[in-house]
């Protein structure tokens, strides 16, 4: 669970949070909605709940960036995609589907991550 | 830099970061225990940190700070807490923990909770003494 308003001052006050958290995806989809700190949340909300769910948390070389939320065009379907090391070592686990959900209010993003297992 | 200046920074980053008063950090303060802090609070201190000393400090560079280059299945048992060989690593990283209190058993997942002030403040002057040698 991120703070709206958290990550708002995150962003505004470190001008190098964006590009260093976020993909180019990432940062159009949400810089092109009206309430785009809501969306930056939410997407903040998922890369952690990403990194709980394979048991690193932030660091140990998985980057936040590596993992991208993408929505799909027609239903809006959130979609989480992983890139390098983190995609290494989410295969090392044996994860062979993941699914997310989003959801924002004013002031609070959630994400949960399903992983399924072989 | 000496290290008192490296610790006014640290502080300084964790006043406008958390929104906390200085007087309620001191060294021993644990930063996601003691102080409260949020990962994404964190991730703000540490960028306002590099950006004030020109250099850049990563959540991997505390996590290296922390476990070394022991691997995962070593740090911890299959249950989840800090092994035997963990403990002993932390003992080095971390060396003002009470190592018998964790031999009772702790979850190496929650060990960031153990990072305080002066480790960060130490791992930055750690990383700034390497670049001016």
């Amino acid at each position: 669970m991120v703070s709206v308003s958290k990550i708002k001052k995150v962003i505004v006050e470190n001008p190098d949070f964006i590009d260093e958290i976020f993909t180019p995806l990432e940062q159009s989809y949400s810089l092109n909605k009206k309430r785009c700190y809501e969306h930056f949340a939410a997407r903040f909300a998922a890369k952690e709940a990403f990194v709980k769910a394979i048991g690193t948390g932030i660091g140990k070389g998985i980057h936040l960036k590596s993992i991208e939320v993408s929505n799909d065009f027609i239903t809006g379907k959130p979609h989480v995609s992983i890139y390098g090391q983190t995609k290494e070592f989410t295969k090392s686990l044996g994860v062979f589907s993941m699914d997310i959900s989003l959801s924002h209010t004013d002031d609070l993003a959630i994400a949960q991550v399903v992983l399924l297992l072989e | 830099m000496e290290k008192e200046q490296v610790y006014e920074i640290v502080k300084e980053a964790l006043v406008e970061a958390i929104g906390l008063d200085e007087d309620e950090i001191s060294p021993d303060s644990t930063i996601l225990g003691d102080l409260g802090a949020e990962s994404l609070d964190l991730l703000d201190v540490l960028f306002r940190i590099s950006r004030q000393i020109s250099v850049k400090v990563t959540m991997d560079d505390i996590t290296q700070m922390i476990q070394g280059d022991i691997p995962d299945e070593q740090f911890a048992t299959a249950d989840g807490l800090l092994s035997g060989i963990g403990i002993e690593q932390l003992k080095k990283s971390l060396p003002q923990i009470d190592v018998e209190k964790l031999r009772e058993g702790f979850e190496a997942e929650r060990v960031l909770s153990l990072f305080t002030v002066d480790n960060l403040t130490s791992l930055i002057e750690k990383q700034l003494s390497v670049l001016t040698v």
